[in-house]
């Protein structure tokens, strides 16, 4: 079966086309981008692109990383991926978007990705399983709650190394075929297609001070 | 295929609070699906819990499904996918973008983004026909206030006038809460208006001084009358006196639509055209409508405003202004068409 | 630091000469009731900062972006926020201000409350009608580099 698979929760514009069959999932073609501010731009090009000589009616599903990440770019993936669903008659599946980061380390592995405003947003991972769910904060304060945790990876841990403390490892962003890989149990029993919401996670300063004391000149 | 005079074309509208999915065949109307939040904003009192981005990607899909259902047709069976690509909201215009992309790209359509506003001017072409060579158009809404020059709509348009400060739509809305009036502003200040005396209070009509003609002619400000009618009412409050809503809503909303149609007539004497389109969500104003008919009369010039549904913003505009631009033979959009926050009137189609 | 500012005119002189001082990353939240002049403030700012096109009151849009004009001497984009239709921190983050904060000025309308989360430091502008007409900005700077930053004012 042939899968599309899109993320565009990182400064990574990604597209992949993944075959999926009883064994496991082989990628195709797969192309990314690393501009954090075109993904409005570069996604349709790129799905073009990898789906090269394919019609895309023989895709059997798309694939889409729901975040979290920041929103704008975020979006783009997946109304691109519900769109092309919509039209094809095609189920969508949604995957959070550190797991495929995560699902290519091992032992127990911090992955961080940039959440702006010197925030990280992260999960924990034990040989390539997430425990926990993803979250957003403050590279330091997610450092102190992490005893067991000595390796990072994902954009967000080459950031903040020193403040997280952590060895930064690759990869730097999500591997589409490690999503589709994640995907691969419900595309191939036909799971029914799943809304792609993406994962708003909320900031810890998300309550504005009332009123701050203003500094005067 | 279809004959490409009368193409059949999908079209997205996202560039601020409504998601919009229309289709029309050449010019006849098919589906015009919205998935207003008007709703929300009357339930919490002019506060929106989800504007733009967000809803708009919850809203594509069954919008989308929707249209497709009352139209009868399939994506597969359209000619082309038209989408709004600016002036709009950057966050907002990128989601209906990416999904016209997603849809072309699956259905392997070509794709045309195009400019909010003169999808505005075309969307009355589905009700009154071709539009003459030549036209003056006048878009009032929430975000715009706009004279424009019409000569092909393919082309291009001339923006000859505009807001400097506030849009006439916005001005409604924001004299509609001083009076306590729900949100939007523009129905219940029309429907009190026709309660009051327009000549009650003299409200000032912007940039319609001498002084203002050399470098404002076409030009709109309505900054300075929703601070007159601010002050007006806040002096009556202060001195303890009753404010008599239905004269301030009547006189405000002459004061609006005075100057919205003395500078289109003169628009078109000055540009020698003898027909007049409104459009926008103000043209469903009743007194707009009203003056506009009867001052425009007096002047030979013939008025066009589509019926109120089609005003606000929605996808049969686009889908409009998409087949137009088919027919004409103007070529689609490349995949990676940008959304354009400040898309220029200038510019029709990507 | 207080200005008088007599007419509208003067409000806008006034956003040229504090475009002066603004720099990439800086976020200006600007206060005060209907008609004090917030608008015209951010047009003086456009001026300065030799943006293009017409900055007019975005309430319906709530956000649009001026790109500097390269012909003019630009070189800073214009975010033009007005936070009047936002009710929520929610909303706010959903307009996803941060993709272009650290690169432009930001000037949020009606922003008090509702978006100083977006930096460490900002200004606030707050604008006051009085009954002769005349306005009266406030500054307030928020964050230890705006004192000196506005004693250049």
């Amino acid at each position: 079966m042939l899968v599309l698979a899109i993320d565009t929760s990182t400064p990574a514009i990604s597209a992949a086309l993944c075959r999926v069959n009883a064994e496991g999932v082989e990628p195709i073609a797969e192309v990314a981008t690393v501009d954090a501010r075109a993904h409005g731009e570069l996604l349709a090009p790129q799905i073009r692109e990898v789906l090269g000589e394919t019609p895309p009616a023989r895709l059997a599903a798309v694939v889409a990383g729901t975040g979290p990440g920041p929103f704008t770019g975020l979006r783009v993936g997946l109304v691109t991926a519900v769109s092309m669903a919509q039209a094809l008659g095609r189920p969508t599946y949604g995957v959070c978007s550190l797991d495929g980061i995560g699902a290519q380390t091992s032992g127990r592995v911090l992955v961080a990705t940039d959440a702006r405003r010197k925030e990280i947003y992260w999960a924990r991972y034990v040989d390539g399983t997430r425990v926990g769910d993803p979250a957003v904060g403050h590279p330091a304060d997610v450092a102190a709650g992490l005893a067991d945790v000595t390796r990072a990876a994902g954009d967000g841990a080459f950031r903040y190394a020193d403040v997280l403390g952590l060895a930064p490892q690759p990869p730097r962003y999500p591997s589409l075929p490690a999503l589709v890989e994640l995907a691969a149990d419900r595309i191939r029993a036909g799971a029914p297609s799943e809304a792609l919401t993406p994962l708003y996670l909320r900031r810890p300063d998300a309550v504005v001070p009332a009123a701050r004391k203003a500094v005067l000149p | 295929m279809t004959a490409t005079s009368e193409p059949l074309v999908l079209g997205i509208e996202t560039s601020c609070d409504e998601t919009g999915v229309g289709i029309v065949r050449g010019r006849t109307l098919l589906a015009d699906e919205v998935a207003s939040s008007v709703d929300e904003h009357a339930r919490f009192g002019g506060v929106v819990p989800e504007v733009a981005s967000r809803a708009h990607l919850e809203a594509i899909v069954p919008t989308m499904e929707r249209a497709l259902r009352a139209a009868g047709v399939a994506i597969s069976d359209v000619d082309a996918i038209a989408v709004t690509a600016g002036p709009g909201l950057a966050g907002a215009l990128l989601v209906g973008v990416a999904a016209a992309k997603g849809y072309a790209i699956a259905a392997d359509k070509p794709v045309y983004g195009v400019n909010h506003l003169a999808a505005h001017v075309a969307v009355d072409t589905l009700e009154h026909g071709e539009l003459p060579d030549r036209c003056i158009a006048l878009l009032v809404s929430g975000g715009h206030s706009s004279l424009l020059l019409v000569d092909d709509l393919a082309r291009g348009v001339v923006p000859l006038g505009a807001t400097i400060d506030d849009a006439a739509g916005e001005a409604y809305d924001k004299v509609a809460r001083l009076l306590g009036l729900p949100f939007p502003g523009g129905p219940p200040i029309d429907r009190a208006a026709r309660d009051g005396d327009r000549g009650a209070i003299a409200f000032p009509r912007g940039l319609t001084a001498a002084r203002d003609q050399a470098e404002h002619r076409f030009d709109f400000s309505f900054s300075g009358l929703k601070t007159a009618v601010a002050r007006w009412v806040e002096a009556r409050e202060r001195a303890g006196e009753a404010v008599p809503l239905a004269d301030v809503a009547a006189s405000f909303q002459e004061a609006v639509c005075d100057v919205l149609v003395a500078k289109a007539i003169d628009a078109c004497r000055a540009q020698d055209a003898d027909t007049l389109v409104i459009g926008g969500g103000v043209a469903a104003n009743s007194r707009l409508r009203a003056l506009a008919q009867e001052r425009c009369d007096r002047h030979g010039i013939a008025v066009r405003v589509p019926r109120p549904k089609l005003c606000t913003d929605n996808g049969a505009m686009v889908a409009a202004l998409g087949t137009h631009l088919v027919a004409a033979g103007v070529p689609a959009s490349p995949l990676d068409l940008p959304a354009n926050s400040a898309l220029p009137i200038t510019t029709v189609s990507v | 630091m207080a200005v008088t500012l007599p007419t509208v005119d003067d409000t806008v002189a006034f956003g040229r000469r504090l475009a002066t001082i603004l720099q990439p990353g800086d976020l200006v939240i600007l206060d005060g009731p209907l008609g004090a002049g917030k608008t015209a403030l951010v047009r003086g700012i456009g001026q300065g900062l030799a943006v293009t096109g017409e900055v007019t009151s975005p309430t319906f849009v709530i956000s649009r972006i001026h790109q500097p004009d390269p012909a003019r001497g630009g070189v800073l984009p214009l975010v033009h926020v007005d936070a009047y239709r936002l009710g929520t921190v929610t909303e706010v983050d959903d307009l996803d201000l941060d993709e272009s904060l650290a690169d432009s000025v930001t000037v949020v309308e009606w922003g008090e409350g509702k978006v100083e989360q977006l930096a460490e430091e900002y200004l606030v502008v707050r604008l006051e009608r009085l009954d002769d007409d005349t306005r009266v900005a406030r500054l307030l700077g928020q964050g230890p580099d705006w004192p000196t930053r506005l004693a250049q004012l």
